[in-house]
């Protein structure tokens, strides 16, 4: 098993391998994380191509000078489009659009459909519209309608209905009232020059426009084929005129990408090092491999050869924290040949310092063992958590008050198991404790192993998420070769147990457990299995959610072919809802870090970045509730270029 | 901060900035640097001495040149880090056991480790420090690169030394009274620890350059008797607290940026 390196970006080594092994294998010149933009969206070609007319075809590009009282698009641009169920009378083919039974005239539609790769489930259909309509003084029954429906596979759904609006504030439709116009009495504009929409009549004229942002329903992380069709009808005659206005339609992630705030925070270069004999060596920077964040996602722990604060021109690796600015933990120097294999920051904000905090395994140097230490920024005090010879101590989990750390550990002195990788806890007092092996009943004891602990956050870290091989614990000796999924609680001692994977070759990992205060404390898990343990898919590694409290298990997202999640991590603002991810997308190959929200029964996923490889990622909450991801890639993500020379920098992506 | 305060505060930064300039280098710990000729641009030459004042003694801006011969106590034994390939006379270090203790940034030490390229080093235990680091660090503090290595030192003169061209040698002696009398006025003991016919890899000329290390002011006193043709401009002169949070570079890979590149880097 190869793990990462990087205590607070833990994965299962061999998943994540082979997820590398996939990217590459389907790497293909695509941009990255585009979704296929809906063709002539914006109409500014002037024209309608791109898009199918349905019914009486009664469509056109329009511009301002085709109104008789000019009508702007929304947002800039020149063309919208315009459905007219106009001029007068068309047709009598009746159509039931709304399905109240009455008839409906001159039904215009248009649509088109699109393929297109989705980083968030749902995925969002995005439009500016405006309905106008000459019915707005008429009698109820005469209550002109307009739809918006997405098609996935054999299931349309409409995802906006609106209908003309009544003065008297009556309806005749079951779809909803559109806003009026700010006429309150006839102002009889018309569409000139648009065949074969020309003499259209809107005499309520036109108001303001309108921006929706809607649901694709059944759309997957993923490939997407949708159709899009947005359908105008006269109700109950074919004499009195209404348009819809349509702009700006796209198909996206979130509702507002440009909100996402995508930002490289670590830039660094490297330095000229003397090297023997004479002469100067060039040592790019490597930001990494380990990194936490703070609760809020605006400071972070991490390893680096940067020379952040001046003192590191010799490009070795330490440990650095930044918030705001850079401190370097100068309680821990390390010498060349030594190494910082995880870090994990306590998360709380005390005073100015968001985290306080930070748990280090380090090895000091070439000749030294790897040893957990406890770094307090505050207090600029260093205490040394284990102190052994000849094995490792690892990957560490710090609680929000600083003074509990959990950690794999292969030293005997700690486990009483030999060198067999077991998870221990230290907990400070006025000193740190004896490590405490809690894993000790596993069996069988010489062979059993723990992975990837992760204290709760919004206690004193009471509970401990984890993987095991081992029996005993909670019931059987896993199947899986890798372990199954558990939480140890410290006191009242108990285990809980979130998966029973009944193949040898399934693979849990990246347990990640919440922040949750009082009697919610511990109670979610979140986790990444291809146990497929909805039976719903393929074994693609998806991201699941145990909630403890109802002992229920649920299916958090669900990945096309060939693509799956390589880690998840739990957000600490106590919810249990906010998570991070990094995700292989099998299409193109690339990484996509970003975060979800997940309710209990369906999740929202908005994505950070893509990029080509991701090298391990974190969440923290601001006070706005917006989750942040960050993340380590030695990707080029911004532009203009900042990261030219490929050094692996920490990024950060806001997503409200 | 009111008008008056601003501008009291502003006379006292020029005063400091006029002082450092006229003076010597400084750190955030406090030691001050002096050297033997009061030159402003501290150009290393034969017979010259640089001075490192612990700040609970008050400095003078003075520093005798007043050279020691050592070669009467114990010849130093280098001994070459685990796995190296340079000779122990080219990248190694010698333990020396100080008959009392000295302190470097105001930390305790019983014994030192000297290194064949130009410095000492205060490891917690000898096993801390391997003395082979070869490259020269500019400003200080910089953390050194060495594979076992204590970042409290003093830099009497790091670069790439070798003791092997000019068959050189190291001593280290304590003198009850030291024949050098400290800048402090006080009849105090010493301990030197001397570079003999030392080399710097690339330059002719020998080197003999020495450490007086004071226990009771703490002064650290740097001589060079001699110097190898680079005179000093590829090497570091100075002092550097463990891990590396504080450090005083008098001169820093040439002397004429040594105010603002060294004084001010911590």
């Amino acid at each position: 098993m190869i793990e990462r390196e990087n205590g607070a970006v833990v994965g299962n080594g061999s998943m994540r391998l082979k997820l590398w092994l996939l990217a590459l294998m389907l790497c293909v010149p695509l941009a990255r994380g585009a979704h296929a933009q809906v063709t002539n969206g914006n109409f500014e070609t002037g024209n309608l191509n791109g898009w199918t007319l349905g019914g009486q075809n009664h469509a056109a590009a329009v511009k301002s000078t085709n109104f008789s009282t000019a009508v702007n698009p929304p947002n800039g641009g020149t063309w919208f489009a315009a459905l007219s169920t106009g001029p007068g009378s068309l047709s009598n083919t009746t159509y039931n659009v709304d399905g109240n039974g009455v008839n409906d005239y001159d039904m215009t539609s248009m649509q088109q459909t699109v393929t297109f790769t989705a980083t968030t489930s749902p995925a969002m259909l995005i439009f500016d519209w405006n309905f106008a309509s000459s019915e707005e003084d008429q009698p109820d029954a005469y209550d002109d309608v307009f739809d918006v429906q997405t098609t996935v596979g054999a299931t349309t759904t409409k995802v906006l209905t609106g209908s003309a609006c009544k003065l008297d504030g009556g309806t005749g439709s079951p779809y909803p009232a559109a806003p009026c116009t700010p006429f309150a009495t006839a102002v009889n504009w018309t569409i000139t020059g648009a065949a074969p929409i020309t003499n259209t009549s809107l005499r309520f004229g036109v108001g303001n426009w309108h921006h929706a942002c809607v649901d694709i329903p059944g759309t997957v992380v993923g490939n997407n084929t949708v159709t899009i069709t947005f359908r105008v009808a006269d109700q109950n005659d074919n004499q009195y005129d209404s348009a819809l206005l349509l702009d700006n339609v796209s198909v996206a992630n979130t509702c507002d990408v440009a909100s996402s705030t995508l930002a490289q925070v670590t830039n660094s270069s490297g330095s000229n090092v003397q090297v023997k004999n004479g002469g100067i060596q060039f040592t790019p920077v490597d930001n990494g491999p380990a990194l936490s964040t703070d609760n809020t996602g605006t400071a972070f722990a991490f390893a680096s050869t940067g020379n952040y604060t001046a003192d590191n021109p010799n490009a070795l690796q330490q440990v650095f924290v930044y918030d705001a600015s850079y401190s370097r933990v100068t309680g821990l120097t390390i010498a060349a040949g030594g190494s910082v294999q995880g870090v994990s920051l306590s998360g709380t904000t005390v005073g100015a310092l968001h985290g306080r905090y930070v748990a280090i395994a380090a090895t000091l140097n070439s000749a030294a063992s790897q040893q957990i230490y406890r770094w307090d920024r505050q207090t600029s005090t260093l205490t040394q958590v284990t102190n052994t010879t000849g094995c490792a101590n690892k990957n560490p989990s710090i609680s929000s008050d600083g003074n509990r750390i959990a950690w794999e550990t292969t030293c005997s002195a700690y486990t009483g198991q030999g060198t067999t990788q077991k998870i221990v806890y230290s907990t400070f007092t006025t000193s740190w404790s004896a490590p405490v092996n809690f894993m000790s009943a596993g069996t069988p004891a010489a062979t059993c192993q723990g992975f990837e602990p992760h204290l709760s956050r919004g206690d004193t870290g009471n509970f401990i998420a984890l993987r095991s091989t081992c029996g005993g614990l909670s019931g059987a000796a896993p199947v899986a070769t890798n372990g199954d999924i558990f939480r140890y609680a410290i006191s009242p001692v108990g285990w809980k147990r979130m998966t029973t994977a009944t193949s040898a070759s399934t693979n849990n990992y990246s347990p990640s457990i919440d922040a949750a205060t009082a009697g919610n404390a511990g109670r979610y898990i979140y986790f990444i299995s291809d146990g497929d343990y909805s039976n719903v898919n393929a074994n693609e590694p998806e991201i699941y959610r145990y909630d403890v409290s109802s002992s229920t298990l649920a299916l958090v997202t669900q990945s096309p072919s060939n693509s799956g999640y390589v880690s998840v991590h739990q957000a600490a603002d106590g919810t249990g809802a906010l998570f991070s991810y990094e995700y292989v997308n099998g299409t193109d190959g690339d990484f996509e870090d970003g975060t979800g929200n997940f309710n209990g029964t369906s999740v929202t996923l908005k994505l950070g970045a893509s990029m080509t490889a991701s090298l391990g990622a974190d969440v923290g909450v601001d006070a706005g509730n917006v989750p942040t991801v960050v993340f380590l890639s030695n990707d080029d993500l911004m532009s203009p270029s900042q990261n030219a020379d490929g050094n692996t920098e920490v990024y950060s992506a806001r997503t409200p | 901060m009111n008008a008056k305060r601003l501008l009291v505060g502003i006379a006292l930064l020029v005063a400091a900035q006029a002082n450092a300039r006229n003076s010597g280098s400084f750190d955030i710990y406090g030691y001050v640097a002096y050297d033997s000729t009061g030159s402003l641009y501290h150009v290393l030459t034969p017979a010259m001495s640089v001075c490192f004042f612990d700040p609970r003694f008050p400095p003078v801006s003075s520093c005798s040149y007043n050279y020691v011969d050592a070669s009467g106590g114990t010849a130093l034994s280098l001994v070459a880090p685990k796995d190296a390939t340079a000779p122990a006379t080219d990248d190694g270090g010698a333990a020396v056991s100080l008959a009392a203790p000295f302190e470097l940034y105001g930390v305790s030490a019983n014994s030192l480790v000297a290194s064949s390229n130009g410095y000492l080093a205060a490891p917690a235990d000898a096993s801390s420090e391997d003395g082979g680091d070869f490259s020269q660090d500019c400003p200080l503090p910089a953390i050194a690169d060495n594979a076992v290595a204590t970042q409290a030192r003093i830099y009497v003169y790091h670069a790439d030394l070798d003791g092997g061209p000019n068959a050189g040698s190291m001593y280290a002696s304590y003198f009850a009274s030291c024949p050098r009398a400290s800048e402090s006025g006080l009849s105090e003991a010493c301990t030197v620890v001397q570079w003999r016919n030392w080399a710097l890899r690339g330059q002719s000329g020998a080197l003999n350059m020495e450490a007086v290390l004071y226990h009771t002011s703490f002064e650290i006193a740097l001589q060079y008797q001699t110097l190898d043709a680079s005179a000093g401009t590829i090497a570091t002169i100075g002092t550097q607290s463990n891990n590396a949070t504080s450090g005083n570079a008098y001169n820093c890979g040439g002397p004429a940026d040594r105010i603002f590149k060294s004084g001010f880097d911590s």
